[in-house]
């Protein structure tokens, strides 16, 4: 059983612009997705339609089975989706530590204060963030670190599908590699599905499935 | 809790605009304590100088009314305005009773008075008694109830008055009158006693248990042997240039005592006494004067006389605290008001500044009622504890500004009152003898009600908690709107 289905899914902004036509797709428990395109190609739209943050024109997208849009998206966010955004949307203020804790307290988590901390610390770790980088705030942080803190944000309530919009678009082969293998862990080993947005040939490489919006997308090409 | 948990780490994290939040309202509060403070302090004050001070109506002569009652009777049946006069219906204590049987009235009471000579006492006077009686200054108060001008008998040495109740003997409760010796006669009762001044008793050498013997001054053969009770002085200021105290030839006795000679003196038009009335009817307040006063016209008292009460002496003496309210409250409005769109601009700046942390927090998928509710927490945080400081510091305020504005509302009265007295060229002298029912409340002096003890109540509290309430939802209306209109995705797509 799929566990995201995407049927007919249509999208244009308020100005009128086309983005994505008729896109039809299937994504799995326990695999790994690439999706791919040229930049423009509406995967970032796509994705945003999928985490519920907006809803198609026409076209349905199926979470097990349920039209997604019939949700109640908030809960639908904090607890079965883990988004990567592209801009990382983290609180600048906050410590990584905070920014994990507080998608756990969203998530309605029940640890206590000292559990959740230790879980952060422990996610952050395994996405490469020490200890005492944990500890400062996102503001403090470079591009690659920040990412790495939303990849770990994005995992802290054990979501079933995390949907990560060019997660290792700032990192370098070794922790992109690194990040590749915990996703890789999170689907083979804990049944989870990944989907990853990304230009990046490593990660293509690595995954189960590749799937090239460019080819499902039937936008004339000659706007 | 972890939404109080994020609105308290956020007001330490952004400690510059809660400080900036916090002193506006620290402002708004002190002025809202303040003006509410003494708003409600001038309105029990209000309240309780009414609730102690009784509506009282009396019915005096309409002199408007008369005149021109006068003139239409010439022209009509030739009647001499001396002779019309004669024949104005005089009040008198059956009437004042029929209007005194009211639903209106809390209580009423009288007094008669007429004038007598006596065989056994002199008068108390550094005129020479051998003047004749007629060259005497007019006695204003016979142009009331009294008979006036009626016809030429003679008038006596001594007024006398007779009391319905002890009520009516308003100097005695007030202390302008003071029995020295002996006590007040039995109010109820006919016998023949009276209470007379110390200057008259000195001036005859009469004590307590001597008998008095009154006359007649149209017929000497009436004669009425009176016990003295009780000796008063009086108190009250001397304008004259005398020894002599202004009560000094009264004699006072109950109503029965004297309305039995007068009684009497009626049974021969030629020993007939002038006898004036005079009455105060104690109203319930001040809502039913409207009424009392048709209530009467509809019980028979003429055109001739008019219902006048002691409300614009009442009135007039709340003035300046009542001005004083008017002020605060209007104070009050514009400090919320000025504050109010402080707040809102503040929200808005505010909202520009947090709008991406808004758009975080609901593409985690917080709820908006729970992003809202962290944002209220948060201004509730910062202006409950402004209110606290500025209540604190509203508090210490509001005794001292609350007697400095009310002494210059006091002096504006004062001023505007001088002003009055320029217009008539002169300086209005403040004559009373307060509490007398034969005087015109108009010439009262004003009293002002001076002192205000502005202290916080619970209800001041509870009017600050109201304000801040409003305060708070007002400046988080802003953040409300902006957080109930826009999707996350539009509120980060929007980032600049
Ligand atoms: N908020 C928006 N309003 C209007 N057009 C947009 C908006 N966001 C993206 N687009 C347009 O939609 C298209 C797809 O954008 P996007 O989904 O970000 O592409 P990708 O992530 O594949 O690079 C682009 O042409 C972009 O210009
Ligand atoms: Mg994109």
């Amino acid at each position: 059983m799929s566990i995201f289905k995407l049927e007919n899914v249509c999208y244009s902004y308020e100005d009128g612009k086309e983005v994505l036509n008729n896109i039809n797709y299937k994504f799995d428990k326990s695999k790994i997705y690439a999706i791919t395109g040229r930049s423009g190609t509406g995967k970032t739209t796509l994705l945003s339609l999928m985490s519920g943050l907006d809803k198609p024109k026409s076209g349905k997208i199926l979470y097990e089975e349920n039209d997604i849009s019939k949700f109640d998206n908030d809960n639908y966010r904090s607890h079965n989706v883990g988004i990567v955004f592209q801009s990382f949307n983290l609180l600048p203020h906050l410590s990584a530590i905070e920014n994990v804790v507080l998608s756990m307290d969203v998530a309605g988590i029940k640890l206590s204060e000292k559990e959740k901390q230790q879980r952060a610390k422990l996610l952050l770790e395994e996405v490469g963030i020490n200890n005492e980088k944990a500890n400062k705030r996102i503001l403090k942080l470079s591009g690659g670190e920040q990412q790495r803190v939303a990849i770990a944000r994005a995992m802290s309530y054990d979501p079933e599908v995390i949907l990560a919009d060019e997660p290792t678009g700032n990192l370098d082969k070794h922790n992109e590699e690194q990040i590749i293998d915990i996703f890789k862990n999170l689907a083979h080993k804990k049944n989870k599905c990944i989907i990853i947005v990304t230009h990046s040939k490593n990660v293509s490489n690595n995954v189960d499935e590749i799937f090239d919006l460019e080819k499902y997308n039937k936008i004339s090409k000659n706007k | 809790m972890y939404i109080l948990k994020n609105a308290i780490k956020n007001i330490t994290r952004t400690k510059s605009r809660n400080i900036l939040i916090g002193i506006i309202i620290v402002v708004i509060s002190i002025a809202s304590c303040v003006a509410l403070s003494i708003k409600n302090s001038s309105e029990k004050l209000i309240e309780s100088y009414k609730s102690s001070n009784e509506i009282e109506a009396e019915i005096t002569l309409n002199r408007e009314n008369l005149k021109g009652n006068a003139r239409n009777s010439k022209q009509q049946n030739n009647t001499s305005i001396s002779e019309f006069m004669n024949n104005v219906q005089r009040l008198n204590v059956d009437d004042i009773n029929k209007y005194g049987q009211s639903e209106y009235v809390k209580d009423y009471y009288y007094t008669i008075e007429t004038e007598l000579n006596s065989s056994n006492l002199s008068k108390a006077t550094i005129e020479d008694e051998n003047e004749p009686p007629d060259l005497k200054m007019p006695n204003m108060n016979n142009m009331k109830g009294g008979n006036g001008t009626q016809n030429n008998k003679v008038l006596g040495d001594f007024k006398v008055i007779g009391y319905s109740s002890l009520n009516a003997m308003e100097e005695f409760e007030e202390g302008t009158y003071k029995i020295e010796e002996g006590s007040i006669f039995d109010i109820n009762s006919d016998e023949k006693q009276c209470v007379i001044s110390q200057d008259l008793a000195d001036e005859n050498s009469v004590k307590v248990g001597d008998n008095i013997i009154l006359v007649n001054p149209n017929n000497e053969a009436f004669t009425y042997e009176f016990k003295v009770v009780g000796i008063y002085s009086d108190f009250s200021k001397i304008e004259e240039f005398t020894i002599f105290s202004n009560s000094a030839n009264q004699i006072l006795t109950s109503y029965n005592a004297l309305n039995d000679i007068y009684s009497k003196s009626l049974e021969n038009s030629e020993t007939n006494l002038n006898l004036e009335t005079n009455a105060k009817f104690i109203l319930n307040n001040e809502d039913v004067i409207e009424s009392f006063k048709s209530e009467l016209t509809s019980k028979g008292l003429s055109s001739n006389y008019t219902v006048t009460t002691n409300l614009e002496t009442l009135e007039n003496n709340l003035k300046p605290i009542k001005n004083l309210s008017t002020f605060v409250t209007t104070f009050l409005i514009i400090v919320l008001i000025i504050g109010a769109i402080v707040l809102v601009v503040i929200g808005m700046i505010n909202i520009r500044e947090r709008k991406y942390e808004i758009g975080v927090l609901r593409s985690i998928g917080m709820k908006r009622y729970k992003v809202l509710l962290q944002f209220i927490i948060e201004l509730t945080i910062v202006s409950f504890v402004s209110i606290i400081v500025g209540t604190i510091i509203g508090s210490l305020l509001t005794v001292p500004i609350s007697n400095a504005l009310l002494k210059s509302e006091i002096e504006s009265a004062k001023t505007s009152q001088t002003q009055v007295n320029n217009n008539f060229g002169m300086e209005m002298p403040n004559k009373m003898e307060k509490g007398d029912i034969r005087n015109n409340f108009a010439i009262e002096s004003t009293n002002y009600v001076d002192k205000l003890n502005a202290v916080i109540d619970i209800k001041t509290i509870l009017e600050l908690i109201g304000i801040g309430v409003v305060l708070t939802l007002v400046s988080s209306s802003i953040s409300m709107i902006f957080i109930s209109r826009y999707s996350p995705l539009k509120i980060l797509n929007s980032r600049t």
